[in-house]
């Protein structure tokens, strides 16, 4: 009787632990083809289904997992930053990633693209890609502008990199050639240190050269003696001053920081 | 004629002062004698030529009237003496009192030069040799990559001579009082506040003070900061003068007078004066003055010869003097540094720096 009842409590915990699993799912769905963790509740179950098809077609055609994530955290600025850093970089996506952020609370959006993807999304793609998508938002078509993101990577792809773009400013020629990108951006400043460097190094050697043994000619310690007759220390007065120590903590740290892991992508 | 130079009453050979050994030696037989003995053995002689040397005095005056009336510019004007050895003519700057002859080498001492008012109170005699003078200079130069080369070959480096200078030495005993406002600071923090606590003082000190051996050179000739910076000398090895240590150096004569150097030296002891009694100001962060004031009780003066040994060089027409004092080692001086050697160094530096900057640039990418 005993075992029996333990046996159907058993089976109880398995099927609630069972259906705990499963509403998890709802909210967050992550494969090595794509992920989709609608945190604000946006989308229908159809829809869900839909997209889920439409990301792994995406993925297919691609090679690169495609995530969507849908939030209502309200983040106002650096949303591309923010997001890679706590959301990209917390999870365990693929190297060759391209997210597609709605955060509703701000009602702005954001595209991440990692690895491979980041060569294909110039900074020009990704203007005409978040235009599209600010597009979609501002009819709040966010499953219509989830289907418009994927066909638009797939275009991309097809297409290949666009070397005579720009990324981050920069050419693929320039973001690919890490020393001619060095050199063009940072050469004269490095050029101008070294120069320095030497010059400094030229006329510090040049004065150790300079008139040496020059300090210590008289030890007055050594060739003088006193009698003191009058010793007096007479207190005059005293008085405190007072000084406001201003908190480390409030300096520094102002403006924004592009934390996180090496990615591309836009706000929209 | 008004020179003399030290014989070895054994061979004839020429005595000179040995540094390491503190004693005179000869060249040829090698005998040995001590200070003491070689002035015993030529008092006689230096009396008798100190005596002829008025001619030369008189010789001397007549030069330096004649460059007063404009005859001749220099201060430091060409003098012929006869060396006594091989009668050779020697000739010399004014202020030479000790030299060698160009002819036959051996060491000629123109005693007239430092006697009488010239007689100086004490001479460090050298205790270092010239070996070990240029064995520092070489071991200083070998630390240093930028010389030009060919300076530290030996024909440049055995013309290191062995000079004597003049100095003019002073002791005073002075009665001083100094009046000041010491302050005491204490600094706490609490929380977010800093707290500086002030305790003010009226500091006097007052009473006798001993400076010793206060010193400036006393030729105007030589520079001033080589002179001078070749100190200290340990004084308490100064004997009382005798010709014969300038015996194979070379030595200078002294053309400024007390009366010329007095006013720095007085200067200089009355900031020691006051330097001394502010360091009895014991256990005060801050200490200003507010007055000082002093009397000189007791003073003596002394003119002494010290040791240094001399290197000097042309470099881009520049005649630069590397001074060893020849008691201590205490070297000072200015080397030269060959331009070019110095800048391929530093555009190699350059270039490294700015591959480093880059390979690093390429890192944080």
């Amino acid at each position: 009787m005993i075992k029996k009842l333990s046996l159907r409590l058993s089976a109880a915990a398995v099927a609630l632990m069972i259906a705990l699993f499963s509403t998890a799912l709802c909210f967050a769905e992550v494969t090595q083809q794509y992920a989709i963790e609608d945190d604000a509740a946006i989308f229908t179950d159809d829809q869900l289904d839909s997209l889920r098809d439409k990301l792994s077609e995406g993925n297919e055609r691609t090679g690169w997992q495609l995530i969507l994530h849908t939030s209502s955290l309200g983040i106002t600025s650096e949303l591309n930053n923010y997001y890679n850093k706590n959301y990209y970089d917390q999870k365990s996506f693929a190297a060759d990633a391209v997210v597609l952020v709605f955060d509703l609370g701000s009602n702005k959006g954001t595209v991440i693209s990692h690895g491979e993807a980041m060569d294909y999304i110039s900074d020009q793609r990704m203007s005409s890609l978040g235009s599209m998508l600010r597009s979609y938002m501002d009819n709040g078509d966010y499953y219509g502008a989830t289907f418009a993101f994927v066909d638009t990577l797939e275009q991309y792809h097809s297409d290949g990199i666009p070397t005579g773009d720009t990324f981050d400013n920069i050419t693929y020629e320039q973001k690919t050639n890490k020393f001619l990108y060095v050199l063009k951006h940072y050469g004269i400043i490095i050029g101008i240190a070294a120069i320095a460097v030497g010059v400094i190094m030229f006329f510090v050697i040049k004065s150790k050269y300079k008139h040496m043994g020059v300090s210590g000619t008289y030890d007055l310690a050594a060739n003088s003696s006193v009698n003191l007759s009058d010793v007096e220390d007479q207190f005059v007065n005293q008085y405190t001053t007072v000084r406001t120590i201003k908190d480390d903590s409030d300096s520094g740290s102002s403006g924004g920081s592009s934390g996180g892991s090496t990615h591309g992508g836009g706000d929209f | 004629m008004a020179t003399m130079n030290y014989v070895c009453p054994n061979c004839n050979g020429p005595l000179k002062f040995n540094p390491d050994k503190q004693m005179f030696t000869c060249e040829y037989c090698f005998s040995e004698f001590t200070p003491q003995q070689v002035q015993a053995q030529n008092a006689g002689k230096e009396q008798r030529e100190t005596y002829d040397e008025r001619e030369v005095n008189r010789y001397e005056q007549n030069q330096a009237q004649a460059q007063a009336q404009g005859y001749d510019a220099g201060d430091d004007y060409p003098v012929s003496y006869v060396c006594p050895s091989c009668g050779a003519e020697i000739v010399t700057t004014s202020t030479t009192a000790a030299t060698t002859c160009f002819y036959c080498d051996n060491p000629v001492v123109l005693g007239g030069r430092l006697s009488g008012q010239f007689n100086p109170d004490r001479v460090i005699p050298f205790a270092l040799s010239k070996e070990n003078a240029v064995n520092r200079f070489l071991e200083m130069c070998g630390k240093k990559k930028f010389l030009p080369k060919g300076f530290t070959n030996k024909d440049h480096v055995d013309k290191m001579r062995g000079v004597y200078f003049p100095y003019w030495f002073c002791d005073q005993q002075k009665s001083a009082l100094l009046t000041a406002t010491g302050k005491i600071i204490r600094t706490w923090r609490s929380g977010n506040k800093e707290y500086t606590e002030t305790k003010v003082y009226h500091v006097v000190r007052g009473g006798s003070v001993i400076i010793n051996n206060v010193f400036e050179r006393a030729l105007q000739s030589e520079k001033r900061e080589m002179l001078q910076s070749v100190h200290p000398y340990d004084l308490s090895k100064a004997t009382p003068f005798a010709m014969s240590y300038l015996s194979g150096f070379e030595a200078e004569k002294r053309d400024l007078e007390k009366a010329d150097v007095q006013p720095a030296v007085e200067q200089r002891m009355h900031n020691y004066a006051e330097q001394v009694l502010k360091n009895t100001m014991e256990g005060y962060d801050t200490i200003d003055t507010e007055s000082f004031s002093e009397q000189t009780e007791l003073e003596a003066w002394t003119y002494d010869l010290l040791p240094v040994w001399v290197l000097t060089y042309k470099f881009n027409d520049r005649i630069l003097p590397f001074a060893i004092n020849g008691q201590t080692g205490k070297a000072y001086g200015e080397l030269p540094v060959a331009p070019g050697k110095l800048a391929i160094a530093s555009a190699i530096v350059s270039v490294i720096v700015f591959a480093l900057g880059v390979l690093g640039g390429m890192l944080f990418l």
